[in-house]
Parts: C-alpha cells; structure tokens; sequence
C-alpha cells in the first residue's frame, strides 16, 4: 500500500518508489523524503518525547534508509523497511538515555483486582467523556504524555501496531523479534496506557 | 474480580482482551467474552476504556511537515547522499576476492 494516498508522479506506489531508489535515479530522491519525512517524525518524536530527537531520528533514518535501499528484497516492503530503520535509530538513542531502565510490565499489575472479600472493583468509565473535543493540542499531550510513561520497549510495539498500523507480522519483522513476543507486548502496552489515562482522566 | 463462572474469572478474559478488540479471536471465547462484558460492570467498564485507549493512539497526530522543510531536508539528504557512495542494486554488488583482499 502506498504510504501517501493520491500521491502521483512517476512513483505512485512504494514498490516504484525503492525501483527507482535501488536504480539510483536522481530523480526518486525528493519523493522519497517527501512520502516518508512526515511519517517518520511524527513517530520519532513519540517515541522520544523530544524534538530535538525526533528531528535526529528523522534525518538519520533517512540517509541510513536511501543508503542501504539495495539491500531491500522486496520493494513493495519499503515503508517496513524504513520503519526497521526508523526503530533501530529510536532504540539507540533511548539507550543512551541513562535515565530510563529498561522496565518489565507484568499482566498482573495491569488488570485490577477485587479486594479479598470478593467485592469486584471500581472501574471508572471515562470512555465515554468527549476527549474528542477537547483542544487538538490538549488532547494529544495527554495522550503523548501517557504513552511517553510507558517503558521504550512495550511504546515502540504499541506505536508501530496502533499509530501506524502494521500488523502482528510486520512489527516482529520491524523489530526483529517473535510474533509471539509483539503480542504480548502490544497487549500489555495498551493496558498500561489505558491504567495511565485513568490515573490522568479521573 | 468475581467469578464470571467457574472456569473463565475476569483476569483470565482480561488476557485475550487484545486480540478481542483486534478481531482476532476465536468465535467461541468472543462470544464468552460479550456473556461476560453484559453482566459483569466492572468488565465492560474495562472493555470499554481499553477500546477508547486504542482509539486514542490510532487518532494519530497530524503528519504535514512545511513545504519549506521537506524542500530543505530533501537538499540537505541529497547533499549528504551525493557525498556517500550511491545505493548499488544487489545483483551488482562486486565481490571481494577472498585470496587478495581486494575487489574482484
């Protein structure tokens, strides 16, 4: 699938797109940055929280993807090829970051329990508050301030699944890990965010 | 949480929850998990925030990057891509020879 919808020219599709970058045609350059460049930022700064690193993310991966492009099996795989790209610059500049150890999240800790005389717990239901028209801004701060709380490794997985939409498969490939470990961090991402926008929605 | 029935208890549906928003579930445990979710009120409040949760990071954040930043980026990649080797297709790569060292 084409990363930008209507996109014309002479690179209407990704596959097109790594053709025309694996051949070394000038003229793919420019199409390239302008289909991946926003993609990638965007991630790069939820992933890092900082600007200042998203932008680095950005331009790191972009060289780094058009440099290695001949190495791409298939050329239709181009947006998951530079998404791998993408991952691997986040996740080394997260190692840097002295500040945040690597955390494990347990599924126990996730999901609430009743107290030990069987009463069921208080769950507040704030699914139905209009976050939708909260400010644009205000909104997406809380939800880039949550997901920022959630430990690299479990952030990583639930924005390349959510935010940018790859499937179970595509993510393992991304990441270079199982299926099997995508799915569990997925999951366990997802409720440690939903547990962080409660603490903040209620 | 209370028992839903002897075998299924709220944790133990809460681990397939994913896949339950995902669409990737069996038809069986799916229709477990909608018996449970409509008679179990702190579930379906569950269910419903962790539904709304996705949701929230699906509405992704605006992408548009200034025109006058992806010209000058794309100048400034092209700069420092002309300076690199150029990207080479696979079936072109030499080889190095093994006894000298050097290209083949």
């Amino acid at each position: 699938m084409p990363a930008t919808e209507g996109d014309v020219g002479p690179y209407p599709t990704d596959k097109d797109l790594a053709e025309g970058l694996m051949a070394g045609s000038p003229d793919a350059f420019e199409p390239f940055v302008e289909r991946f460049a926003p993609l990638i930022q965007a991630f790069g700064r939820r992933m890092c929280g900082h600007r200042d690193d998203g932008d680095e993310v950005l331009q790191d991966t972009l060289l780094k993807a058009y440099k290695s492009v001949h190495r791409l099996r298939d050329p239709a795989a181009l947006r998951t090829w530079v998404f791998r790209v993408a991952a691997n610059a986040c996740l080394r500049m997260r190692r840097r970051d002295k500040h945040e150890p690597r955390r494990m999240l347990r599924l126990d800790d996730l999901v609430p329990r009743g107290s030990d005389d069987g009463a069921p717990p208080e769950i507040p239901d704030w699914s139905g508050l209009p976050l939708d028209r909260l400010l644009e801004k205000e909104r997406t701060s809380l939800v880039e301030t949550a997901i920022l709380s959630l430990p690299r490794d479990y952030r990583i997985v639930l924005l390349l699944r959510d935010q940018e939409g790859f499937d179970t498969r595509e993510t393992a490939r991304i990441l270079g890990i199982s299926e099997t470990l995508a799915k569990v961090r997925l999951h366990r991402a997802r409720l440690a965010l939903r547990r962080e926008l409660e603490a903040r929605l209620t | 949480l209370k028992a839903a029935s002897p075998r299924h208890d709220c944790g133990s549906l809460a681990r397939h929850l994913s896949d339950y928003i995902d669409g990737d579930l069996a038809a069986d445990l799916r229709v477990l998990i909608d018996r449970h979710r409509s008679r179990c009120p702190p579930c379906a409040a569950f269910v419903r925030t962790l539904e709304r949760t996705v949701e929230l990071v699906r509405a992704r954040p605006a992408r548009a990057l200034p025109r006058a930043r992806v010209r000058a980026l794309a100048a400034a990649l092209r700069k420092a891509a002309a300076a690199a080797a150029p990207p080479r297709p696979a079936a072109r790569r030499r080889r190095t020879s093994r006894k000298s060292g050097r290209r083949a």
